[in-house]
Parts: C-alpha cells; sequence; structure tokens
C-alpha cells in the first residue's frame, strides 16, 4: 500500500471509520515488527512494541495531522516507543549497580551459526549501551541513518536542519559510539 | 594504487559506503586505515553490524505468526480499555490553563533551549526570535482569557496567581528547574495547560527540536485538546536536563510578558 493509500485510510479513521485501523494494522504491522527488531534485537519484545504503538495511534488519531504521511507519523510514534524502551533502561542502569538491568535487553538468536550469533548478541547489546551515552540529538541521527537505514537527505530534510549540520551531528555520534564501545571493550 | 586516507576521509567514504556508492578502491582504503586506527575499525565494525541485514530482508524475515498475532492482542486490548477511555476524555475539560500554561511555556522553553544551547551554534539568533515569538503568544494568550466563559471570581483568582508568580519570580535572579515543574506539579495532572493551537505553535517556533525527542514527544501529544500537565511532565521527565540548572529569571519574565506589565523591559 502506498503512502497516498495509507493516509487516506488514516484520514477515514480519523472520521470515525474503525474498519480502516484494522487495514492500517494490517498494512504496516510488519515494517513496525522489523524496524523495533533493528532496536531491540528480539522479535517478541518487537511484536509486544509494535503492539503498544497501535494503541497509542488509535487513542491519538486526533492528532494526526492528514496533511502529513501516515507513514512517516507512525513510525515517528513508533520509534519514540522504541527508544523509551531503552531510555528506561539506560536510566535503571545508572541507578542500580551492576549490569543486571541492561541484561532485560534479550537479543534473538538467528540459529545459523550460534557461535556468531552469540557474538551478534553481545555486540548488539552492548551497542545499545552505548547508544545511551549519546546525546539526543546525535542517537536519532544516528538511529535514523545508520540503524534504520533511512536515507540522509531525507532525514535532514524531514528534521528541518541542514544536510551538512545532519552530517556533523551523524560524524560526532559515530565517533562517540567508537569510543564508548572500546572502552566497554578493554573493560572486560 | 592505494593512497593512505586519514580519518575524516574515512568518514566520508563510511557515508558512501551506506549510500552503497563507494567504489572497489575506496572500500579498499577504508580497511587499510581501520587496520591501523582502532577508533575507525569500530565504526568500521558498527556499520558492518547494522548493515547485514537490509530493512527490506528483516521485513520479509517477520515470523508470520508474530505478525498475525498483533491485531487480536491490540484489538482485545482496545476492547477492555475502551470504557476507561471514555470517561478520561470526559473529565478533562473546563480547567483553567493560564497560570499553568505560563509555567508549562517556561519550562518547555528551557528544555529545548537547554537542548539548543548544546547543540547549536546560531543559539543567540534562534533564541531572540523565539522569544518575540513567545511574547506574541502570550499577548494572545491575554486576549483569550478575557473572552474565556470562566466565571470571573476564578479569573480573578488565575489572574491574581499568574502576577503573585511573577512578582516572585521577579525578586530573585534564578530559579531551577525543579522549582518550576513543582509549579506543574501543584496543577491537577489532567489540567489542559496548553491547547493544541498553542503546542503546534510552540514546537514550530523551535525548529530543531524537531530533531530531538522533545520534538518526537511534541508531535505525539499533539492533540486536539491540547496537552495535559501530566503529559508535559512526563516529557520534562524523558529528558536528560538538569534538575538543578539555574535559570535567569529576566528571561523567564522576558517570555512570560511579566517583565512588560511589572514595569522592567
Ligand atoms: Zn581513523
Amino acid at each position: 500500500m502506498d503512502d497516498r493509500e495509507l493516509t487516506a485510510l488514516a484520514a477515514a479513521f480519523q472520521r470515525g471509520d474503525e474498519g480502516s485501523f484494522k487495514l492500517l494494522v494490517d498494512a504496516l504491522t510488519r515494517t513496525l515488527i522489523a524496524m523495533a527488531y533493528r532496536y531491540i534485537g528480539d522479535w517478541e519484545w518487537a511484536r509486544d512494541l509494535t503492539q503498544e504503538t497501535w494503541i497509542r495511534v488509535y487513542d491519538r488519531i486526533r492528532r494526526y495531522d492528514p496533511a502529513r504521511s501516515f507513514r512517516a507519523w507512525v513510525l515517528a510514534v513508533h520509534r519514540n516507543g522504541c527508544l523509551s524502551h531503552l531510555r528506561r533502561a539506560w536510566v535503571r542502569q545508572e541507578t542500580t549497580p551492576g549490569d543486571e538491568v541492561i541484561k532485560e535487553l534479550p537479543i534473538a538468536h538467528h540459529g545459523r551459526n550460534p557461535e556468531e550469533d552469540l557474538e551478534r548478541s553481545e555486540f548488539h547489546r552492548r551497542l545499545l549501551v552505548a547508544l545511551g551515552e549519546l546525546s539526543e540529538s546525535q542517537r536519532l541521527v544516528f538511529v535514523r541513518v545508520d540503524l534504520e537505514q533511512e536515507d540522509q537527505k531525507e532525514v535532514a530534510q524531514d528534521l528541518g536542519i541542514k544536510p551538512a549540520t545532519l552530517r556533523a551531528t551523524l560524524h560526532f555520534a559515530r565517533k562517540r559510539l567508537a569510543s564508548v564501545l572500546r572502552q566497554s571493550e578493554e573493560s572486560q | 594504487m592505494n593512497q593512505r586516507i586519514d580519518c575524516e576521509v574515512f568518514q566520508d567514504q563510511l557515508d558512501a559506503l551506506s549510500e552503497a556508492q563507494l567504489p572497489d578502491e575506496g572500500m579498499e582504503q577504508l580497511r587499510l586505515h581501520a587496520a591501523s586506527c582502532p577508533q575507525c575499525a569500530m565504526q568500521l565494525r558498527v556499520h558492518e553490524h547494522l548493515a547485514a541485514r537490509s530493512p527490506r530482508d528483516l521485513e520479509a524475515a517477520v515470523p508470520d505468526e508474530l505478525a498475525g498475532s498483533v491485531w487480536p492482542r491490540v484489538r482485545a486490548e482496545i476492547a477492555t480499555h475502551e470504557s476507561a477511555r471514555e470517561s478520561e476524555r470526559s473529565r478533562r475539560h473546563g480547567w483553567s490553563w493560564l497560570v499553568p500554561a505560563l509555567a508549562a511555556a517556561t519550562v518547555l522553553l528551557i528544555v529545548g533551549s537547554g537542548l539548543l544551547y548544546r547543540e547549536v551554534k546560531q543559539l543567540h539568533e534562534r533564541e531572540t526570535a523565539l522569544v518575540h515569538q513567545i511574547g506574541e503568544q502570550q499577548r494572545r494568550l491575554a486576549e483569550l482569557d478575557l473572552r474565556t466563559s470562566m466565571d470571573p471570581a476564578a479569573r480573578a483568582a488565575s489572574l491574581a496567581g499568574r502576577t503573585v508568580w511573577e512578582r516572585a519570580l521577579s525578586r530573585r535572579k534564578s530559579v531551577s528547574v525543579a522549582e518550576l515543574e513543582a509549579m506543574l506539579h501543584s496543577v491537577p495532572e489532567r489540567a489542559t495547560v496548553f491547547s493544541a493551537a498553542e503546542m503546534e505553535a510552540l514546537s514550530e517556533s523551535i525548529p530543531f527540536w524537531t530533531a530531538t525527542a522533545v520534538g518526537a514527544a511534541l508531535s505525539e501529544i499533539r492533540s486536539d485538546d491540547g496537552i495535559q500537565a501530566g503529559e508535559l511532565l512526563r516529557l520534562v521527565a524523558t529528558l536528560d536536563i538538569e534538575p538543578g540548572r539555574r535559570i535567569p529569571t529576566a528571561r523567564i519574565l522576558a517570555i512570560s510578558g511579566g517583565a512588560a506589565r511589572l514595569g522592567r523591559s
């Protein structure tokens, strides 16, 4: 379903057509699960976060502006949900000693090569922890460009910043992440 | 022939790689540099980790039963909470939002400009424009107040509250973020502190907010019924702003229009 069809459905739902809501859920659920998986690295969590996003969309559909892309709006709501989920883990890690809480971020295994999967999982977990060390804007730019793999120009346009500003922020974010990851590697 | 590249060129080539626009020779240079630079090697590792599966591949890999389980769960949850939601909606209306709106505007502005301070070089111009726009907002707010159907006693109390607050502020040089948040805590959680139009104007007045968690959260809470005190507090709580951070009161008064009323322009 293309952007215009989705937006038309969302407008219909906004006018009270509940059937359109189900069509939207059907059309975008796989996209949302895949996106959350990129963040969290676990299918079950990805499904739960997607479910939460749809409830939020249902509750807040009146706040959606049909002049804008519905897909972009849902992705923004979902991204915020994924980041909030991570943020809760970061906050708890800061307030409690030890590494326990961050282990609540589970990483699924693909099952091809268990040893390689475990290493990937561990690296992803450390990456998520390191993500907590970025500033809000560095983090947002990093997750959109490198994690979600959106086009730099489109992200810059969406955020209302110059492509050069975006690139500079992205480069800072990558360097900072690499530093934090190297520190965590050394401390192991 | 392979040329040696430095860390800056490495960054540019990593961008090219992300956009699948790096020729083989560039890839060679990238690896050669990474071999001798642990910092860039780690960046390359992060890139390869994240690029291992494209979003498209991953979407195709979502297990069918997992995708299929979402709608029944969503439908069940909506059915369970629908009645609770209805009563919540009906309780929202009828609050005097003038005083809390000023506190909320201040908190939002401080949070926003705190991020701007850290992250945007052209802070000064933007802030000047912002203060001007907020001033406009406050003038419109004041006009709206005169047109509300609030009973005269309530309106007088509301205006008196604002004046007291402004006078209290004007006696101090600065106030902490925690103290300002306390103002929000002092109003009922469901009190509407901003109308939808004010939220809109406020968020549009600060384009860079869209690049922060504030922007994301604002776009989520944009509403026909405006924003409630509880929602705003939760938003503020998600930001990593120092509670002890002190803000010059002159700045707050300039925003709320209080400086003008108190005869200090
Ligand atoms: Zn280097």
